[in-house]
């Protein structure tokens, strides 16, 4: 194989690797923001647009049997503004750190919603966690 | 290519064609049912459904094909090598009693014993006729390293996405190469394959098949191998 094929087909075996990988970053960065945005409205006391970025199970979650919205009801998970690390993504869920939170979300629809929120670790068993959808 | 030509093409490769037909038709199957049952806990992980190409580009799909394919090469691997040391009486799966080990140059038709058409490295001697008299193993060595890596990558892939649906901290590569999942996985595809490879050598003792070169000669002693038969 000539030297310029070879970088050719090189090429076109790597593209997919650097595909995937720009993909995986930009999947990362996404829910990294999603999840930053969701802690500063809590924060903030904006619970209408922490309410706008949780699933819909998790919507369910936080007003649960009680007769209060879910945008004053989110109000009190205990959330502390600060910046988003240890960023998971794997498939179509991620976990995203944020201040001492640790909050969870979901890709739907191509945007990433906090599934769960205000999370506790437990000793060999999920996070408990006051949003959990 | 004309008619006759591939018929005879057909014929000659019979039996790799088949089973090449036989893998995709069964590649095919796994995936429509594996998609059914993923979309399945996806509903109970309160997660999206994925299309049938997603799934299949998906690392669920993969683990689940990686398992059983470094399960199937590592079964011929150990066969070939341990059917080198190891016989059984009477059976058509093994050689004969007196032949075991690797047989001299004589006997294996390599170095001056080569014959007209012999491959090149048999003929060849040294390092290039050492390796190509163990290429067979070797390579299905090999192929059962490489499926029971991607088995851990896709594994741990497919682990952590499971773990971040229950609201789980995912596991490093090397806390799915060790954990529960990946092994289980691993050892009850091993067993079916050691149960598949004892019960062959077994049964081929007593047992015939007949026309078929797995068997004895169907009128062939319990007590021949199949050289003997």
């Amino acid at each position: 194989m000539r030297p310029r094929h070879l970088g050719t087909a090189a090429g076109v075996l790597l593209l997919p690797v650097l595909l995937a990988a720009c993909d995986s970053t930009a999947r990362q960065d996404g829910a990294a923001h999603v999840a930053g945005r969701f802690a500063a409205a809590v924060d903030a006391g904006d619970g209408a647009t922490a309410c706008g970025l949780l699933t819909e199970r998790a919507r369910e979650s936080v007003t649960g049997a009680t007769d209060a919205t879910c945008a004053a009801a989110v109000l009190n998970v205990h959330e502390q503004h600060g910046s988003a690390r240890g960023v998971s993504v794997w498939g179509d869920a991620a976990e995203v750190r944020v201040g001492t939170d640790v909050i969870f979300l979901l890709r739907v629809n191509k945007r990433w919603l906090v599934s769960a929120a205000g999370c506790t670790r437990q000793p060999s068993a999920p996070y408990k966690c006051d949003v959990d959808g | 290519m004309s008619a006759p030509r591939r018929t005879r093409f057909l014929r000659d490769n019979g039996l790799t064609l088949a089973f090449l037909l036989l893998l995709l038709l069964s590649l095919v199957a796994q995936a429509f049912t594996g998609v059914t049952e993923f979309n399945q806990q996806q509903v109970v992980d309160g997660a999206q459904q994925v299309s049938l190409w997603q799934y299949v580009a998906s690392s669920s799909f993969g683990v689940d094909v990686a398992e059983n394919w470094q399960s199937e090469y590592l079964q011929f691997a150990l066969y070939i090598v341990a059917t080198v040391w190891l016989v059984q009486r009477g059976s058509s799966e093994s050689k004969k009693l007196d032949e075991i080990g690797t047989q001299s140059d004589k006997e294996q038709l390599v170095g001056r014993h080569a014959e007209s058409d012999s491959p090149a490295w048999a003929r060849a001697g040294g390092l290039r006729t050492a390796l190509y008299g163990r290429s067979l193993g070797g390579v299905m060595a090999f192929y059962f390293l490489m499926s029971l890596a991607a088995q851990s990558v896709a594994g741990r892939a497919a682990y952590n996405l499971g773990r971040l649906h229950q609201h789980e901290d995912p596991v490093t590569w090397l806390g799915y190469a060790t954990s529960a999942d990946f092994w289980n996985r691993t050892t009850q595809n091993w067993q079916s394959e050691f149960l598949a490879v004892a019960s062959m050598a077994a049964f081929a003792i007593y047992l015939r098949q007949r026309g078929s070169p797995e068997s004895k000669l169907v009128g062939a002693s319990h007590e021949a191998t199949a050289q003997d038969a």
